[in-house]
C-alpha cells in the first residue's frame, strides 16, 4: 500500500499565558496509507483531536514535519496550503456549530465548489446528497432544522464534495444517539468502501473503533503508546493503558474490574519517565525513570512500554 | 432562520414600547419630510430673516417683531405662537423667520446627519471590529489601543476641538475640497468619534464568531480570510449592527445639535434642531418656545430611537430580557 500521509515527529504545543507551555500533543510519528482507516483512540484530553486538526493543516505544528503524497505541507503558508485543502478534509464533532446559522444547507454544501472553482456544482450536491440518504429537498432549509444524526450527515456530505482522498472524523458519532451512531458509521463504512477514502477516526468508544477502522493508535498525554492492526491489538493488548481501556468496556460476562488510579495528569507538566507509571498497575521503578520508546514488538505491531504484555 | 428579520421586525413592532417608537420616529420623519409643503402652504421662506414683515392675526395683519410688554415698550420681540395652523403657528424667530418651518427643515438637517453618521460610524466600527477580533494577535492589540485612546478622550470635547479645527475653513486634501459649510464634516467628526462605542461589542461578537465551529470548517475547505470574513463573520453581525445603529444614531443626533448649539455643526443660514435652540437662547424669557419646541424635538427622536433599540436587542436576545 502506498503512503498518502505522513507525519514525522509532530509536536503541538501551546504557551499559555503564565509562560507555561500545554504539550497537547509530543513527538507523534504515523503513517495512513491509501484508503486505509486509522483510528486514534485515548481519553478526551489526550490530544487526538489536536492531533487530527495538525495533521491536515488546522494547525501549525510547533516542531516535525506532515507529508501528503510525499510533500511536506507542514509550514506552508495559508495560501499555499489551499491548494491541498480539497485532497484532505475534516468531519467535524460537533455538528450543531460546523453550520453557518444564517446560511442555508445548499448554500454551505455549495461552498467548497465555489471556493475552488469547480463546475457542475448541483450535480455534485445531487450525487451526494444519495450517497449519504438525504433528499435534496433539504437544500432550502436552515441548518437548526434537522435532527443531529441528518446535520452529521449532512457534514459528511460538504466533507466529501470535494473528492478527498482523506477524511479526518473528529469524534463524528459522539454527540449523537446510540441509535443514531450506528447509522453514521455504517455510512462512513459504506462511503469509505464506495469511495477509497482514507480515513482519520478520532474516537474514544472502542467498539466503533473496531467496526471502522483497520489500524488503531492508542494516545495517551499527547503520544502515541501502541499501533497496529485493530483487531489485534484489541484481542490482546501489548500496552497497559490499552488494556485498562478495554476493560473499561461494559461486557456482559464478566464483572467490570477496577478503573484506573488517579486521574489523566496536566500535560502542562508531564510525568517524568513513562507519561502513563502514575496510574499504571504495573509500573516499576525503572518506568519512572526513563521514557520508553515506541520499539517493534510483532509485524506492524508497535508499543511505548518497558515490560509490554506480550 | 428563513424569513428572521421579517419575523423580529413584526415582534418588534407588536411590544407595546417598540410599536410606540417606531410610530413616533415615523411620525417625526413624516413631518420633517413635509417641511417644503408647509412652506409652501403657507408662503414663507424660513431662511432669509424678514424683520419688517407682517403676518395675519385674527383677520388682522400684524408685524413679525412687537413692541416689548415693558411699561417704556423699549426694544422688539418677535410674533409668539397663536398654535393655530398657518403660517407662524409657532411664532418667529429674532430674525422674523417662522419658527415652526425651521423646525421642520432644521428637522431634516438633523436626521440626516444622525443617520449618515450613525451609518458611517457603524460601517467604519464594523471594519476595525471585524479585523480586531478575527484576525487578533498584534493587528487587534494595535486597533484595540487605538480605540481605547479615542474612548478616553470625552467624546464632545473631541468633537468639539475636531469640529473647531474644521468648521470654517474646510478641509482640503490634495485635490479633494470639502467646503466650510458642507454637511459631511459634522457628519464625519460624529461618526469618528462614536467608532470606538460600536465597535467594542462588534469585536467581541466577530472574535465569538472567529471561534466557532463553521469558520474552522471554512478555513478547511480553503476559503481565505477574506472570504470567511465576508461570507461567515459579516452576516453574523448584523443583528449586534440592528441593535447598535438606533441607539448610535441617537447618540449621533445628540452629538449634532451640542455641536450645532455651539455654531460648529449646521452653518446659518441652514438650519439643524441645535442651531435653533441657539437662535432661541436669547429669546428664552420671552419667546421661550423657539429654544423648546426643537428640545423637544430632540428629546422625542432620541427617546423613540433608544426604545427602539432597547427593543431591538431584546427580541434579538432573549437572555437579556428584561435588562
Amino acid at each position: 500500500m502506498t503512503i498518502l500521509l505522513e507525519a514525522k515527529n509532530l509536536s503541538k504545543h501551546y504557551r499559555l499565558s503564565h509562560g507555561e507551555t500545554l504539550r497537547a500533543v509530543s513527538d507523534v510519528s504515523l503513517v495512513v496509507h491509501r484508503g486505509e482507516a486509522l483510528a486514534l483512540v485515548g481519553e478526551s484530553g489526550c490530544g487526538k483531536s489536536t492531533l487530527g486538526r495538525t495533521l491536515i493543516g488546522l494547525g501549525v505544528p510547533s516542531s516535525g514535519e506532515v507529508f501528503f503524497e510525499g510533500e511536506r505541507i507542514s509550514g506552508l503558508s495559508d495560501r499555499a496550503l489551499r491548494r491541498w485543502r480539497p485532497r484532505m478534509q475534516m468531519v467535524f464533532q460537533d455538528s450543531s456549530s460546523t453550520f453557518n446559522p444564517r446560511r442555508t444547507i445548499g448554500d454551505t454544501l455549495a461552498e467548497p465548489m465555489r471556493i475552488h472553482g469547480r463546475t457542475g456544482i448541483a450535480e455534485r450536491i445531487g450525487t451526494l446528497l444519495e450517497q449519504v440518504g438525504l433528499s435534496s429537498s433539504v437544500l432550502s432549509r436552515y441548518p437548526h432544522e434537522f435532527s443531529g444524526g441528518q446535520r452529521q450527515r449532512l457534514n459528511i456530505a460538504r466533507a466529501l464534495m470535494l473528492g478527498p482522498d482523506l477524511l479526518v472524523a473528529d469524534e463524528p458519532t459522539s454527540a449523537l444517539d446510540v441509535s443514531v451512531q450506528a447509522q453514521i458509521v455504517n455510512l462512513l463504512r459504506e462511503l469509505r468502501n464506495s469511495l477509497g477514502v482514507a480515513c482519520v477516526f478520532i474516537s474514544h468508544d472502542l467498539a466503533v473503533v473496531r467496526q471502522m477502522a483497520d489500524r488503531i493508535a492508542v494516545m495517551y498525554l499527547g503520544r502515541i503508546v501502541e499501533e497496529g492492526d485493530v483487531l489485534a491489538v484489541l484481542e490482546a493488548p501489548a500496552h497497559p493503558y490499552t488494556r485498562a481501556l478495554l476493560n473499561a468496556v461494559p461486557r456482559p460476562d464478566r464483572p467490570l474490574p477496577p478503573p484506573l488510579k488517579g486521574d489523566v495528569p496536566s500535560p502542562i507538566n508531564p510525568p517524568q519517565g513513562c507519561a502513563f507509571h502514575t496510574r499504571c498497575p504495573l509500573a516499576q521503578p525503572r518506568c519512572a525513570q526513563e521514557r520508553p520508546e515506541l520499539h517493534r514488538i510483532a509485524e506492524g505491531r508497535t508499543v511505548a512500554c518497558h515490560y509490554p504484555l506480550i | 432562520m428563513e424569513g428572521s428579520y421579517r419575523r423580529i421586525i413584526r415582534a418588534v413592532l407588536t411590544r407595546r414600547d417598540g410599536a410606540f417608537a417606531a410610530l413616533l420616529l415615523a411620525s417625526i420623519i413624516f413631518a420633517c419630510l413635509s417641511a417644503p409643503l408647509y412652506a409652501a402652504l403657507n408662503g414663507i421662506d424660513p431662511f432669509s430673516s424678514d424683520i419688517a414683515g407682517t403676518t395675519i392675526r385674527n383677520g388682522q395683519h400684524v408685524d413679525l417683531m412687537q413692541p416689548n410688554d415693558n411699561p417704556l415698550h423699549l426694544g422688539l420681540s418677535p410674533i409668539g405662537p397663536d398654535w393655530r395652523p398657518g403660517p407662524y403657528a409657532l411664532g418667529a424667530d429674532s430674525q422674523g423667520r417662522d419658527v415652526a418651518a425651521r423646525v421642520l427643515y432644521g428637522g431634516r438637517n438633523s436626521l440626516l446627519i444622525a443617520a449618515a453618521s450613525a451609518t458611517f460610524c457603524l460601517c467604519l466600527a464594523a471594519c476595525i471590529g471585524i479585523c480586531a477580533g478575527y484576525f487578533g494577535g498584534w493587528i487587534d492589540l494595535i486597533l484595540s489601543r487605538i480605540l481605547d485612546m479615542l474612548w478616553a478622550i470625552p467624546v464632545y470635547l473631541f468633537a468639539i476641538s475636531l469640529s473647531v479645527v474644521t468648521v470654517g475653513h474646510g478641509i482640503r486634501l490634495g485635490p479633494v475640497t470639502i467646503g466650510a459649510d458642507n454637511l459631511l464634516i459634522p457628519i464625519g467628526i460624529i461618526a469618528l468619534v462614536y467608532v470606538p462605542y460600536a465597535a467594542r461589542p462588534l469585536r467581541a461578537r466577530a472574535l465569538s464568531l472567529s471561534q466557532a465551529g463553521f469558520v474552522m470548517a471554512a478555513r478547511g475547505m480553503g476559503a481565505s480570510d477574506w472570504r470567511i470574513l465576508w461570507r461567515e463573520i459579516l452576516p453574523g453581525l448584523t443583528p449586534t449592527m440592528a441593535v447598535l445603529a438606533p441607539l448610535v444614531m441617537a447618540l449621533c443626533m445628540l452629538a449634532e445639535s451640542a455641536l450645532s448649539f455651539l455654531s460648529l455643526g449646521v452653518q446659518a443660514p441652514a438650519a439643524s434642531w441645535g442651531t435653533i435652540i441657539q437662535d432661541g437662547e436669547g429669546l428664552l424669557y420671552t419667546r421661550p418656545m423657539v429654544a423648546i419646541v426643537p428640545g423637544l424635538a430632540i428629546v422625542l427622536t432620541v427617546l423613540a430611537l433608544n426604545v427602539l433599540g432597547n427593543a431591538l436587542r431584546d427580541q434579538l436576545d432573549p437572555k437579556g430580557a428584561g435588562r
